[in-house]
């Protein structure tokens, strides 16, 4: 059974190429504009993974971590993937639940490749 | 009838009354007729100076005076010549009618002295004293005809006796009223002091035996003993000089209080110049001594007030001509009175604010009220201070100005320190407002980077799905030409990096995340990071740690970022080939962490530099080296806010050692 990837951000362009990446891998890719609609996927799609963009309209992936208990999705893995670095946001997220907190910039295709197939376990 | 009127030859006035006047109408008759009794009589006393009358017969009473007794008849005179003797003396008949009746009857004299009679001679009634005689006069047939009377006026006499009689006593009476005064004297040659009671209460000894006398030694017993030399010192000169006495000294009473007494006297010396006497008298001046004390313990506690008050003092009369300052005035201005008295003070005084100064007080000393003024003073050294002087108008109890009283406070130091907290004001508002632009600029960069990076990203992702053959296959041309644009956009994401880092470093909330961490480790962790890098420079690195480990409090993140600069610039700057070497140790409290390469060096100059923001230093190997010109800035940034610390020591062409020291 394939692998499901949701992908929590706010900007078109980086939604489409994460997305022509990943298909190529044969994950199913469910993408959400903003922390709110990530909330309703989350819970439709009970995905492998998140990749949660923090800044973003309607409601930031910050708040979408507050709302959830990660506890509430234990086969879910939770990665920010952000290009905000300070480590005291990096530590917030990390107490907040997230699995991983990643630097966007530094991650090319292939990394992205590798980041998702560690998260998901193939 | 003058042959009968031979007897009156002479005689003065009287005599030539009695021969002018017609006796024969009186009951004399004429004076022919007169026994030679009669006019022996008359003719002895108007020839006397004494004064002196007759009366002749017993009931007739004739009058005869001369001229001395005109003066005690007052206006009697001349009337009385001849008049009967009553009624002459009608108004103190009572009181010498009898006495001369018992002439008359008995032929005995009669003498009174002093006897008051209240005669009315002047028109008036006065009081009068008369010592005299009625002395019988026998006639040819040897019984008494008349009487003659010698007498002489005494009433100054009797009214200076009676004066002093009272003044003594209203001497005597305020002696004994103030209580404070008292006689002495002292009989040297028989050493007896007679002295009155108010004087021996005084040296208490009883008042009978001072006055009976006593030794002089018994009086000085009570002498105050701090006293006692000096006194007796004086009383022996006043003894050989019979100059005047005069000792202000303590007398001890017997209950032991202390009394203060002026003693006055002269001794009187003989011919030969020995003391005999020495009289004196003796005041108590304990209250005055008191209030004198006290005026003077007032006075000092004044000047010890005024001369010792941080502020400059002085007094001035009603019109503005000051007559005091205090000591302090003096201290600090290196004056005198006469040089400051009346205006002289304008003297201290600044040129160029006398005028204002002038001009205010002038008309501030005619309005009755408290006034103020600031100036500059100057100082014995010659320079100038800024006071504040305060004044006050002082009345009479009229409350008319008496004086005005002033205090001049030394305000240099406040104003200088106003001057500095409105400075230190200013300072404060700068930095805040520094503060603020600096929060603006950290927040600015954190954002900045953040939208600059989101861009790039897409760069980044959109050209690795190209090279990574993600849409197609690519020819090599377009592979090379990609990964050139990647590469490119790769140095723009360092150079943002960059950029935030060191805006996360210098922003002041910035904090590490410290936590015990084995440095040993760090360094080696950084070395296998690089390793490809000194792979690809044929480069190799020695490490000698002189402990398998060394536990410090570190930002372990922070601390690798040192390291992995230094390592990467000691690869970077040295020649292909070469070693690095690497030693640990501990040094007191401190791990001594120091990398030396042997590459290119650094100058003198640049090696004050090089720690700076932006500082990129040319050398040979420069032009092949990529930098933002930040990593030693951050180096020691982080060192700092470890409270460690990072030096250089270098040589141009020989390499460079950074020693890191990190407390542990």
């Amino acid at each position: 059974m394939s692998k499901c990837v949701l992908i929590v951000e706010d900007e078109i362009i980086l939604q489409d190429v994460y997305k022509l990446v990943l298909s190529t891998q044969g994950y199913v890719i469910h993408v959400a504009n903003n922390g709110q609609e990530g909330l309703q996927q989350l819970k439709a799609r009970q995905p492998d993974m998140v990749l949660l963009d923090l800044f973003m309209p309607v409601m930031d992936g910050k708040r979408f971590l507050q709302k959830i208990d990660v506890a509430d999705y234990p086969q879910t893995k939770f990665v920010v993937y952000t290009n905000l670095s300070d480590t005291e946001t990096e530590t917030e997220m990390m107490e907040l639940g997230a699995d991983r907190f990643i630097l966007k910039s530094s991650m090319a295709p292939q990394d992205l490749i590798g980041l998702v197939a560690e998260m998901t376990g193939r | 009838m003058i042959k009968d009127q031979d007897f009156l030859a002479g005689g003065g006035e009287m005599g030539k009354l009695i021969r002018a006047k017609d006796w024969s109408k009186t009951a004399l008759g004429p004076v022919g007729s007169w026994p030679q009794s009669l006019k022996t009589s008359v003719s002895l006393i108007i020839n006397s100076a004494f004064p002196m009358f007759i009366w002749w017969g017993e009931t007739e009473l004739v009058n005869f005076y001369n001229d001395a007794y005109m003066a005690i008849l007052g206006k009697k005179h001349p009337k009385a010549l001849g008049t009967s003797g009553q009624e002459t003396w009608n108004e103190i008949w009572n009181d010498i009618g009898p006495l001369a009746h018992k002439v008359f009857t008995t032929g005995k004299p009669v003498f009174m002295k002093n006897l008051p009679l209240t005669m009315n001679r002047h028109g008036y009634d006065e009081l009068t004293h008369f010592t005299f005689s009625y002395s019988p006069i026998r006639d040819e047939s040897g019984e008494i005809g008349g009487m003659y009377c010698a007498c002489v006026e005494t009433t100054e006499e009797v009214i200076a006796k009676q004066k002093l009689g009272e003044s003594e006593e209203r001497l005597h009476l305020s002696l004994n009223a103030s209580g404070s005064v008292g006689l002495w004297n002292w009989d040297i040659v028989n050493d007896r002091t007679i002295a009155d009671a108010r004087f021996a209460k005084l040296y208490s000894i009883d008042p009978k035996r001072a006055a009976a006398g006593v030794p002089v030694a018994e009086f000085m017993k009570a002498f105050h003993p701090d006293d006692l030399l000096r006194v007796q010192s004086e009383i022996e000169t006043a003894m050989k000089t019979g100059s005047e006495f005069r000792s202000e000294y303590r007398v001890v009473s017997k209950d032991g209080s202390v009394s203060w007494v002026l003693a006055r006297g002269r001794c009187k010396l003989d011919t030969k110049g020995n003391p005999i006497q020495f009289p004196g008298v003796v005041i108590d001046i304990t209250e005055n001594k008191k209030a004198e004390e006290a005026l003077r313990e007032a006075k000092e506690r004044f000047s010890s007030l005024a001369d010792n008050i941080q502020n400059l003092a002085w007094m001035a009369n009603p019109d503005g001509w000051i007559t005091w300052y205090n000591q302090r005035w003096y201290d600090y201005t290196g004056t005198t009175l006469d040089e400051m008295q009346g205006w002289g003070w304008k003297k201290v005084h600044h040129p160029d604010h006398i005028t204002k100064v002038t001009d205010f007080v002038q008309k501030a000393w005619k309005k009755d009220e408290p006034f103020e003024l600031t100036f500059p003073l100057r100082g014995k050294d010659g320079q100038y201070r800024w006071f504040l002087t305060r004044a006050v108008p002082v009345h009479d109890k009229d409350g008319r100005i008496e004086r005005w009283i002033g205090t001049n406070t030394d305000i240099e130091d406040l104003k200088q320190r106003h001057a500095m907290e409105e400075r230190m004001e200013l300072l404060t508002e700068q930095r805040n407002a520094l503060l603020k632009i600096n929060k603006t600029k950290d927040e600015f960069i954190g954002l900045a980077s953040h939208q600059l990076r989101t861009p790039a990203t897409a760069v980044k992702q959109y050209i690795g799905l190209l090279i990574g053959e993600f849409a197609g296959p690519m020819t090599s041309d377009q592979t090379r030409y990609l990964q050139i644009a990647y590469d490119s956009n790769e140095r723009e994401l360092g150079v943002i990096n960059d950029l935030l880092k060191t805006a996360q470093i210098d922003s002041t909330k910035y904090k590490l995340d410290k936590q015990s961490t084995d440095v040993v480790a760090i360094v080696n962790d950084c070395v296998s990071h690089l390793q490809l890098t000194f792979e690809q420079k044929h480069q190799t690195v020695v490490i000698s740690p002189a402990t398998a480990s060394l536990l410090a409090a570190v930002d372990a993140r922070e601390i690798k970022l040192v390291f992995v600069n230094l390592l990467e610039n000691a690869s970077k700057y040295s020649y292909p080939g070469t070693e690095i070497k690497i030693s640990i140790v501990q040094q007191d409290s401190h791990a001594k962490i120091t990398i030396t390469d042997k590459g290119v060096g650094v100058s003198k100059v640049n090696q004050q530099r090089i720690f700076d923001k932006f500082t990129r230093v040319d050398n040979e190997l420069s032009d092949t080296v990529t930098g933002t010109g930040l990593g030693l800035y951050w180096v020691k940034q982080l060192l700092e806010l470890h409270k460690g610390s990072i030096k250089l020591t270098s040589s141009l062409g020989k390499g460079s050692t950074f020693t890191v020291r990190l407390p542990l």
